[in-house]
């Protein structure tokens, strides 16, 4: 059985430019404040990376490596004591825009190396048996590998509310599942979970939507026993065929492993994200970080 | 004579042999502690015990109880060949940790992978390229090893942030040897000097020879505070808390005095968030106003995951074979090892790669079925959380048990404490310290409860 998801696009790779600006505000004097950027664009089949330039106000000390799953990590320490922290993370990327053909495989006959079992077990915030028996539902009478996975992503799709405000960092699947509401982020771990459930590897992708960015997205990539890891959004409804629509930053178990910011601060105070917004340009050269602050309320 | 029926069951006794008889190290020990019999005995137990009481030799879990540090006075014996060993390991040890921070900070290491030192809360970015004074990083190093028998030591885990214990080392000799002179008879003990040693270590770091020095402390509420105000007595230094420093306006560490402020030569410090304690330090440090014993970014080193590289370290920056072994260790990033480790959960021990003090130590052996099921799942949801080591069945001493006057069995590790001055000198102190378990554990840690004893380096 051969099942084609997706249009064939025509074409090469895109060029594309992003930025991301972010500023915390704090209720008392920060003296430390260590964190670690996933703003930096993943390099795989889908996409490539290019130059990437971080920048903080007040600066710190940067340092770049890549985590256990291949993401950029960019950690910056700031030692100034400040009140206020501005983050801004400009790259450049190449996205591949081309839809793989990807055959479809009976879920009896999946088999995945044991390097695939941590996209398959329970992590903090997604436990796959508490969301298998709504998997199967969402899942019906597919019996395939990309038919299951249609049918949770246009279960979570169309049952799950998009509703902001209601869940935080900490929501789990089950959660989710029981207040059959939330953001990207949340609908991501459910529908993750559900794979998972039913003996699909799967992970938790952060990025940004090229055409309306203006906030960080999440999706789910699902591995394919030969085509690797294919894209499916839960939010938008859209599996394989995110042409070049998706940007992705980072790849993890859950959330937990590749927020777009993290960290920790030593103050006696509160901090609070005060502003935040991604912009992906088709349309320039190059762009800079004081770009990505023209951005923020009141620049420019 | 002393009862020790229950003390020889069928584990392996430093002390005793499984008939009772004494191991030839013991013999004259045995001897004594029989001359004295369980009436004396106790009533020497019990002066030791109010000695220690009076010299308030504690280390404080609540802050709101005193209590002493449980000892037990019957010494441990380490045959001078053994220690030799282990000084030499230890030395070794200490040397290619060191090298290690030098090539972390300053150079370009390649062998522990970077995502582990760089997502590490102690590795500190600020400290690129900056030599710490001398190129020393671990000026007090503090190291666990167990005794599989036969002068065989493991090692366990290295302590290479603000490693405590030294004053229980020297507190429970002096004080087992003045109360219990007999034990010593017929035993050359060789004996240390760490007040010089320090002081000298003290110096060698600073541009002046008579530098000014302070200790400071987390607050005199905190669990090593007995430590910290006796070490501060013996070394002649100021013991000070972090509101009692501040950077004055020629950029240097001053420390607040009733006979008036004085600058700062040398920080002993015994915290690990120096910021936090004291704002602006980190600046004073790397505009090489003040040294910091230990260096500041010392701490990335003791990441129980960093553990696993130490041997490469010392085959690769000394050219070396390790002198000593170490416990068989697995690094849960690895799919297969994770497979492993779930499926042998039961023989292994965990540990949190952030603890210390035996906090997040879990010997499953020795754990009940729902608390294993429980590590289990953490394990697989957070297997970057923890290292796994092979469960070692390692020595037992004695302890005499004041109230029923008899000898008993426990589990007994070995905390060696090593120095290292910026003339390149390294000491490591004979004897160490010997904790020893609750009776029913392998645990040993004073943070965990556990009790220490004297430990004598013997010719």
């Amino acid at each position: 059985m051969q099942a084609e998801l997706g249009r064939q696009v025509n074409g090469h790779a895109v060029p594309a430019h992003y930025a991301y600006v972010a500023r915390y505000e704090y209720s008392e004097i920060v003296v430390q404040n260590d964190n670690f950027l996933r703003l930096s664009a993943f390099s795989d089949g889908q996409q490539t990376a290019g130059a990437c330039d971080i920048s903080t106000n007040p600066a710190g000390r940067k340092i770049a490596y890549p985590d256990r799953l291949g993401n950029q990590v960019h950690r910056v320490r700031i030692t100034t004591p400040h009140r206020e922290l501005v983050i801004a993370a400009v790259g450049a990327v190449h996205l591949m825009g081309e839809t793989p053909r990807v055959g479809d495989l009976p879920l009896a006959s999946l088999s995945y190396d044991f390097e695939a079992d941590e996209f398959l077990t329970p992590t903090p915030l997604v436990n796959p048996d508490s969301v298998k028996a709504a998997a199967r539902t969402a899942a019906g009478s597919a019996d395939t590998l990309l038919g299951t996975v249609q049918g949770i992503v246009d279960w979570v799709q169309t049952q799950v509310r998009y509703v902001r405000g209601t869940t935080s960092v900490n929501t789990t699947a089950a959660d989710v599942l029981y207040a059959m509401s939330g953001v990207c982020q949340d609908k991501t771990h459910l529908a993750l979970g559900m794979m998972r459930g039913l003996g699909i590897p799967a992970r938790y992708v952060s990025g940004l939507l090229t055409r309306q960015a203006g906030e960080t997205h999440a999706w789910v990539e699902f591995l394919h026993p030969n085509a690797g890891w294919l894209a499916a959004d839960p939010t938008r409804g859209v599996v394989i065929n995110t042409g070049a629509d998706y940007m992705k930053f980072a790849v993890g178990r859950d959330y937990a492993e590749v927020p777009p910011v993290t960290g920790s601060f030593v103050s006696t105070g509160n901090g609070y994200l005060d502003f935040a917004t991604a912009a992906v340009f088709f349309d320039r050269d190059s762009l800079s970080v004081d770009d990505a602050l023209l951005m923020l309320p009141g620049a420019g | 004579m002393l009862n020790r029926s229950i003390a020889v069951k069928d584990r392996l006794n430093e002390f005793l042999n499984p008939d009772g008889s004494a191991k030839p190290t013991y013999r004259g020990l045995l001897d004594s502690m029989d001359d004295l019999g369980p009436a004396e005995m106790q009533r020497r137990w019990q002066r030791a015990n109010d000695r220690a009481r009076r010299d308030a030799f504690s280390f404080l879990l609540d802050p709101r109880e005193f209590r002493p540090v449980p000892a037990d006075w019957v010494p441990r014996l380490i045959p001078a060949g053994d220690w030799d060993v282990i000084a030499r390991g230890v030395g070794q040890r200490l040397r290619a940790i060191n090298r290690f921070l030098m090539e972390l900070y300053c150079g370009d290491q390649d062998i522990v992978p970077p995502d582990v030192m760089f997502s590490s809360q102690y590795y500190n970015p600020e400290l690129q390229d900056f030599h710490p004074p001398q190129d020393v990083f671990v000026h007090i190093y503090g190291i666990d090893l167990v005794h599989m028998g036969n002068g065989r030591y493991v090692i366990l885990e290295d302590n290479l942030r603000i490693p405590s214990g030294i004053t229980y080392q020297m507190k429970s000799t002096e004080i087992g040897l003045s109360v219990m002179p007999e034990f010593a008879q017929g035993y050359d003990i060789i004996p240390y000097d760490i007040k010089a040693a320090y002081q000298e270590m003290f110096v060698s770091l600073c541009e002046t020879d008579s530098p000014n020095c302070v200790l400071l402390t987390d607050s005199k509420f905190g669990a090593a505070f007995f430590e910290h105000r006796y070490l501060s007595e013996l070394f002649g230094i100021t013991l000070v808390e972090g509101s009692d420093l501040y950077i004055g306006a020629n950029g240097r560490v001053w420390a607040r005095a009733m006979g008036g402020d004085f600058e700062v030569d040398l920080i002993y410090r015994r915290v690990e968030d120096l910021e936090l304690f004291v704002p602006g330090l980190t600046d004073a440090y790397l505009e090489r106003k003040v040294v910091l014993v230990n260096a500041m970014g010392t701490g990335a080193a003791d990441d129980k995951l960093v553990f696993l590289w130490v041997p490469e370290m010392i085959e690769k920056y000394l050219g070396e074979t390790p002198v000593l072994e170490q416990a068989v260790s697995y690094d849960l990033r690895s799919a297969s090892n994770r497979q492993y480790v779930l499926q042998n959960l039961e023989s292994l021990v965990l540990k949190t790669r952030q603890g210390y003090g035996g906090l997040g130590v879990f010997i499953m052996p020795d754990l009940g079925m729902m608390y294993r099921n429980r590590l289990a799942q953490q394990l697989i949801e957070q297997p970057q959380v923890f290292i796994a080591q092979e469960t070692l069945d390692f020595s037992q001493h004695v302890v005499f048990d004041d109230a029923s006057g008899e000898l008993e069995g426990r589990y007994v590790d070995l905390r060696v404490f090593a120095i290292q001055n910026g003339y390149g000198d390294v000491t490591v102190f004979p004897g160490g310290l010997t904790r020893v378990s609750h009776a029913d554990g392998r645990v040993t840690n004073n943070s965990s409860g556990g009790s220490c004893k004297p430990s004598w380096v013997v010719r």
